[in-house]
C-alpha cells in the first residue's frame, strides 16, 4: 500500500507517477477513514448546541442555523446540576490519578531499583502484574459487600480506591520499568556529589522518571473519568454520582422527562476532558500501550 | 589535598566465594595522579568504587587525609568521581549538572556560578552552558562530567575509565589534555583504566592488579624497566615483551641463556644484580626480551652472544617506528599470565595464541628503525641489548633477581 | 619445556584468588531489601485488599447461598450446578460469544489497516493516528450516549442517511430489535476499539527492522509480498496479543449494552457482565453471581494464561 511504498529508501526513487498515486491513496482514504472516526464526535458537539425540539423531530435545513446553549444552561442551572457530577467526576479522576501515581512510583521505587531489591521482590512484582488478568468486572459483587462492610459505598473515597487499585498492575509496571531503565551511576553521582538519598530520589531519580509518573496518572485519569459498571454499583445516592452514571439518569429520566437535548450535552462535557488531555498528552499514552503490548 | 592510604583492604561480594579485592595496600601522594591497571574483572573499578563510599570495604582500613573513611558515605568523603558512562544528569543541562553537587554544599549563588563558569572556560563548555546532555557530543558529555569534578574543588579525584567510551582519537588528545588539567589542579587522583598506554601515558605511578592482588606499584619506568612478573611484564608495553622458553648454561665463566640454540650472553652487570640467576645454570627459565631492545645488524662473530639470526614472517611499517615479526624455534611461553591477557583482548587474540600454543610456534616482535629496509621472507640477524633482557622463574613467574 | 610441565609445575603453587573472577554486577551503595519491601508494601496491600480478597470471598461466597442480608451456609458445589439451569446466565454466555464472535475479526482487521495507513512518518499520519484513538479515549459510555441519539427513529443521523441514500424509511426503532440492536452496537465497538488495536499493532511494526524491507525491495517484492513475508510473520505476537485484549474486552462488555438496551428486548441482549450484575444487584442471588463471576475470571485467567504461555514460546 501507499505507505508501504514511500517506508523504503529505494520505493522513493520509483517514478514521481506511481509516488503521486500512493500519495492520492493515502489522503484520500486518510481523509475518509479520518471523516468516519471523527464526524461522529464532531457532530455530537454541533449536536449540543442544537435545541432539544430540533435533535428529537426530523431533520430540517433550517434547523442547522438554530444553534443555542440552552442545553448546557438548562444542565447547569436546571435540576440535574450537572456541575455537581462534573465536580464528582474530577475528584474522583484526580484523586484516582494521584494515588495511583504515588502509589505505583513507591512500588516501582522499590521494585526498580536494585539496592532495593528484597527475597520475593519478583514474586511481588508478578503477583501485582497477575492482577491484571482478573477482570474487575467479575469482582464488582464481593466488592460491593467488601466496601459496604468498609462503610465506602456511596463514597467517593471508594470509588477513589477501587480506581487506583485496578489500575496499579498498569501503574507498577510502567514505574518499575522507568526506575530500572535509570542507570545506578545517575544515582551514585548525585550521592558523590554530596546528595542524601531523599535528596537523590527528589532530584535526580524523579525528574529522570516523569514521563512514566505522567503515563500512570493519564491512564489513572482516564480510566476513572470514563468507568461506568464499579460506579454504577458502588454509588447509589444520586448525589454521589460520577458523570457517565449520572447521564444514564437523564437517558432514563430519573430526572423527569427524557432530554436528548441535555444527554448530549452532558455527553460532549464527558468527552471533552478526555480528548483535551489525550491530544496534549498522547506521547504518555502512545508509549504506555507500547510498553504494555511489548510486556504481553 | 589529601593523601590516600589503603590498608590491608579486602572485598567481599555478597553470594560470592572468591575476594574480589584481596590485602591491597596503596598509599597515593598528596596530588599524586595514581592508575589501577588491569584486565577487566581484575577488582581496579572495586577497589576505586570502595574508595568513592560506593562499595563496602569487607576490611581494612582506608583514609583520606586524615580521617579513616571506612563507615563514612560518599557525600561525606569529599571526593568526586568521574564515571566510565559519564552519568549526568539528563534533565540538567550542563550549568546545572556542574551547579548541582555546589547547591548541595550549599555554596552561594555568586561563588557557584564563578566555578561554574571557570570550569567550563576551562573545559571549553562556555557555549553549551545551557544544552542539555543528550545533545552533546561524546567528547563534550566527558568534559562535563570532568567539569562537574572539577567545580567541587573536592580533596580527591577519582576516575573510572572516563576516556573508554570515547573514539580512538580523541581519546589520545583527551588523555593528554587530562593528565595536564590534573597537574595544573595538583588534586591527588586515582585513575582506573584497562588500557597500559593510558596508564602509562598519564600516571605519576601506576598500580597493576591481578585477580585481586596488587602486583606491582611503581613509576611508568620503573614497570617497564623492572617489571616484578610474568604478568606485568606482558601487561606493560606495547607490543608485549617477547618471551621464550629458555635454559641457562655457564661456558668460559659467563652465563649463556639458550634460544631456540642460539646463546646471549647475560651481561656481567645483570648477573651482580641478579645474583639468583646463578641457581637457574642448568635449569629452564623464561626469559624476556623488549621488542625495543633488538637491532637490525649484520652478521658479526665478534659480538657472539648477542645476535639472533631469523627469518622474517611480516613486517608492519607504522611510519615512525616498523615492527618485525619473526619465529623463534622454541616452544612459546603459554602461561596463566599470557592466557589471562589474550582473553581480555578478546576471542581472536585469545584464538591467536591457543592457535600458537598448538602449533609450538614462538612469534616475536623486533621494533626496528623505520628507515632499516626489511622485507618478510629475509634471513637478517637481530642485534640483542642483552643487558635489558628479563628473567622470570616459570614455576612462580616472579622475576628472577 | 613444554606448555604442559609449564602448566603442571604452575599447579603446585597454590592460587589463592581465582584466575579470573567474573565481572560482577554493580550494586549501588548500600543495599537496603527491608526499604523495598516498605516501598512496595502499600501498592501491595491495595492489591490484596481490593483484588485478591475480594477474588477470595467471590470463591467463597459462590458455595454458599449468600444473601446480601440475613445468614447463610454451605451449600458446596450446588450454585455452579444451578449455572446449567439458568436460562438467562446460559442465554447471555451464548449471546456474549455471538457478540464477540462477530466484532473480534473486524477490530483486528480495521485496526490493522488503519495501522498500515499511519505507520509512515508521512506527512498527516500523526493527526490520523489521533483521529483514529481517539474514539476510545472519549469512552465507551460516552461514545454509547452518542450512539443512542443518532439512532432515534426519525431524528437519529443513522437513520436520516439511511434514508437519505434510499435504503430505509429512516423510522427504523435499532433498540428493540435484537438482531438490530447488536449489529448497531457492533458497530459501536468497532469504532471504539479499532484504534486501540491500531495503537498495538503500530508497536509492533515499528520494532520491525527496516532492513528486513530494503533488502526485500532489492529482491523486487511487491508491497503486498512484504506484508505477507515479513510484516505479518514477524506481527503475530503483537496479533496474538490484541486479539486476546479485544477478545477478553468483549467478554466483559457491559457498558454499550446497558445504555443503548438494557438487556432488552426483554433479556434478549444480556452480556455475562449484565447478567451477573441482575443477578446479584436485582434478583439478590448473591452466590449465584459469585459462582458466575468465579467462571467469568477463570475463563478470562485461562485465555490470558495460553497467551501469556505462547508468547513466551515466540520470543
Amino acid at each position: 500500500m501507499a505507505s508501504v511504498a514511500v517506508r523504503t529508501g529505494p520505493a522513493r526513487k520509483k517514478t514521481r507517477a506511481r509516488v503521486s498515486t500512493s500519495t492520492m491513496i493515502y489522503v484520500s482514504t486518510g481523509v475518509v477513514l479520518s471523516l468516519l472516526f471523527l464526524l461522529p464526535l464532531l457532530w455530537a458537539v454541533f449536536r449540543s448546541f442544537q435545541p432539544s425540539g430540533d435533535i428529537t423531530a426530523a431533520p430540517n435545513a433550517k434547523d442547522l442555523s438554530h444553534l443555542t446553549t440552552a442545553n448546557y444552561s438548562g444542565l447547569i442551572t436546571g435540576s440535574i446540576h450537572i456541575l455537581r457530577y462534573v465536580a464528582n467526576s474530577l475528584i474522583v479522576a484526580g484523586g484516582t490519578a494521584v494515588l495511583t501515581a504515588v502509589l505505583a512510583t513507591l512500588a516501582g521505587y522499590g521494585l526498580g531499583r536494585t539496592r532495593f531489591r528484597f527475597r520475593g521482590s519478583g514474586a511481588v512484582f508478578a503477583l501485582i502484574l497477575v492482577t491484571l488478568m482478573v477482570p474487575f468486572q467479575a469482582v464488582v459483587t464481593p466488592l460491593f459487600l467488601e466496601l459496604s462492610f468498609l462503610h465506602l459505598l456511596n463514597s467517593l473515597i471508594g470509588l477513589i480506591l477501587f480506581y487506583s487499585t485496578f489500575n496499579l498492575p498498569f501503574g507498577v509496571f510502567v514505574m518499575r520499568n522507568a526506575f530500572s531503565m535509570v542507570p545506578n551511576e545517575l544515582e551514585e553521582a548525585a550521592y558523590c556529589d554530596g546528595a542524601t538519598v531523599p535528596r537523590t530520589l527528589r532530584s535526580v531519580l524523579l525528574p529522570v522518571v516523569v514521563p512514566g509518573v505522567a503515563t500512570t496518572m493519564l491512564y489513572a485519569f482516564l480510566f476513572a473519568w470514563t468507568e461506568f459498571l464499579g460506579a454504577l454499583t458502588f454509588i447509589t445516592n444520586i448525589s454521589k454520582l460520577t458523570l457517565p452514571v449520572a447521564l444514564l439518569n437523564v437517558e432514563t429520566g430519573t430526572f423527569g422527562q427524557v432530554n436528548f437535548g441535555f444527554l448530549i450535552a452532558g455527553a460532549v462535557i464527558a468527552m471533552v476532558p478526555c480528548a483535551v488531555l489525550y491530544v496534549a498528552l498522547q506521547r504518555f499514552y502512545i508509549t504506555g500501550i507500547t510498553a504494555g503490548g511489548v510486556k504481553g | 589535598m589529601a593523601e590516600i592510604e589503603l590498608s590491608h583492604i579486602d572485598k567481599l561480594y555478597e553470594g560470592a566465594d572468591t575476594l574480589t579485592v584481596r590485602d591491597l595496600n596503596l598509599r597515593i601522594a598528596d596530588g599524586e595522579f595514581m592508575v589501577l591497571v588491569g584486565p577487566s574483572g581484575c577488582g581496579k573499578t572495586t577497589a576505586l568504587r570502595m574508595v568513592a563510599g560506593l562499595e563496602e570495604i569487607t576490611d581494612g582500613e582506608l583514609r583520606i587525609g586524615d580521617r579513616v573513611v571506612n563507615d563514612m558515605p560518599p557525600r561525606e568523603r569529599d571526593i568526586a568521581f568521574v564515571f566510565q558512562n559519564y552519568a549526568l544528569y539528563p534533565h540538567m543541562n550542563v550549568y546545572d549538572n556542574m551547579a548541582f553537587g555546589l547547591k548541595l554544599a550549599k555554596v552561594d549563588k555568586a561563588t557557584r556560578d564563578k566555578r561554574v563558569r571557570e570550569a567550563a572556560r576551562t573545559l571549553g563548555l562556555e557555549e553549551y552552558l545551557h544544552r542539555k546532555p543528550r545533545a552533546l557530543s561524546g567528547g563534550q558529555r566527558q568534559r562535563v562530567a570532568m567539569g562537574r569534578a572539577i567545580v567541587r574543588e573536592p580533596q580527591v579525584y577519582l576516575m573510572d575509565e572516563p576516556l573508554s567510551n570515547l573514539d580512538a582519537k580523541l581519546r589520545v588528545s583527551m588523555r593528554a589534555e587530562l593528565a595536564k588539567l590534573q597537574r595544573d589542579l595538583n588534586v591527588t587522583t586515582i585513575y582506573v583504566t584497562h588500557d597500559q598506554t593510558e596508564a602509562m601515558t598519564m600516571g605519576d605511578r601506576i598500580a597493576v592488579i591481578r585477580g585481586g592482588e596488587l602486583q606491582q606499584v611503581g613509576s611508568p619506568t620503573e614497570l617497564f624497566n623492572r617489571p616484578c612478573n610474568l604478568f606485568v611484564a606482558q601487561f606493560i608495553g606495547s607490543p608485549s615483551m617477547n618471551l621464550v622458553e629458555s635454559s641457562l648454561r655457564w661456558e668460559h665463566d659467563s652465563l649463556y641463556a639458550d634460544i631456540a640454540g642460539q646463546p646471549l650472553l647475560i651481561d656481567p652487570q645483570t648477573l651482580s644484580e641478579r645474583p639468583a640467576l646463578r641457581g637457574y645454570a642448568d635449569k629452564p627459565l623464561i626469559v624476556g626480551i623488549r621488542p625495543q631492545d633488538f637491532e637490525v645488524g649484520t652478521a658479526d662473530t665478534q659480538r657472539h652472544g648477542c645476535q639472533l639470526r631469523a627469518k622474517v614472517e611480516l613486517v608492519e611499517a607504522l611510519g615512525t617506528e616498523t615492527n618485525v615479526h619473526f619465529c623463534v624455534d622454541a616452544p612459546p611461553v603459554i602461561t596463566d599470565e599470557v592466557l589471562e591477557l589474550a582473553a581480555d583482548l578478546g576471542k581472536e587474540e585469545a584464538a591467536r595464541v591457543e592457535r600458537r600454543a598448538r602449533e609450538g610456534r614462538n612469534e616475536f616482535i623486533a621494533r626496528i628503525d623505520p628507515k632499516t629496509q626489511v622485507r618478510a621472507g629475509d634471513t637478517i640477524t637481530l642485534s640483542v641489548d642483552t643487558a635489558q633482557m628479563h628473567f622470570f622463574d616459570p614455576a612462580t613467574g616472579e622475576v628472577v633477581h | 619445556m613444554s606448555q604442559q610441565t609449564i602448566a603442571k609445575q604452575r599447579a603446585a603453587v597454590p592460587r589463592t584468588v581465582g584466575a579470573r573472577p567474573s565481572r560482577r554486577r554493580k550494586t549501588g551503595i548500600v543495599r537496603r531489601p527491608k526499604a523495598g519491601m516498605l516501598f512496595v508494601a502499600p501498592a501491595f496491600v491495595f492489591v490484596a485488599t481490593f483484588v485478591l480478597f475480594p477474588l477470595g470471598f467471590a470463591i467463597y461466597m459462590s458455595v454458599t447461598n449468600w444473601p446480601l442480608i440475613g445468614s447463610y451456609h454451605f451449600t458446596g458445589a450446588s450454585n455452579y450446578a444451578a449455572l446449567g439451569k439458568d436460562p438467562g446466565f446460559v442465554h447471555s454466555v451464548l449471546f456474549t460469544l455471538l457478540y464477540t464472535g462477530i466484532v473480534t475479526i473486524p477490530i483486528l482487521v480495521v485496526g490493522y489497516g488503519l495501522a498500515v495507513l499511519v505507520r509512515s512518518n508521512r506527512r498527516g499520519s500523526v493527526f490520523l493516528r489521533t483521529a483514529f484513538f481517539l474514539p476510545y479515549v472519549v469512552g465507551l459510555p460516552t461514545l454509547s450516549y452518542i450512539m443512542l441519539l443518532e439512532l432515534q427513529p426519525n431524528s437519529g443521523a443513522v437513520n436520516v442517511i439511511l434514508a437519505k441514500l434510499g435504503l430505509t424509511n429512516g423510522a427504523t426503532a435499532w433498540l428493540v430489535n435484537t438482531n438490530l440492536a447488536l449489529a448497531a452496537t457492533c458497530i459501536l465497538v468497532i469504532w471504539f476499539a479499532s484504534g486501540f488495536t491500531m495503537v498495538l499493532l503500530l508497536g509492533g511494526m515499528q520494532s520491525i527492522s527496516e532492513d528486513l524491507y530494503e533488502s526485500a525491495d532489492v529482491a523486487g517484492a511487491k508491497w503486498w509480498q512484504k506484508e505477507l513475508h515479513i510484516t505479518l510473520p514477524l506481527l503475530r505476537p503483537t496479533i496474538a496479543l490484541s486479539l486476546i485484549i479485544s477478545i477478553i474486552g468483549s467478554f466483559l462488555a457491559f457498558n454499550q449494552f446497558f445504555i443503548l438496551t438494557q438487556g432488552g428486548p426483554g433479556t434478549s441482549t444480556f452480556t455475562v457482565v449484565m447478567w451477573i450484575y441482575q443477578t446479584a444487584f436485582v434478583q439478590l442471588h448473591v452466590g449465584a453471581a459469585a459462582a458466575m463471576s468465579v467462571v467469568l475470571v477463570a475463563v478470562v485467567g485461562l485465555i490470558s494464561a495460553v497467551q501469556f504461555l505462547l508468547l513466551r514460546d515466540n520470543t
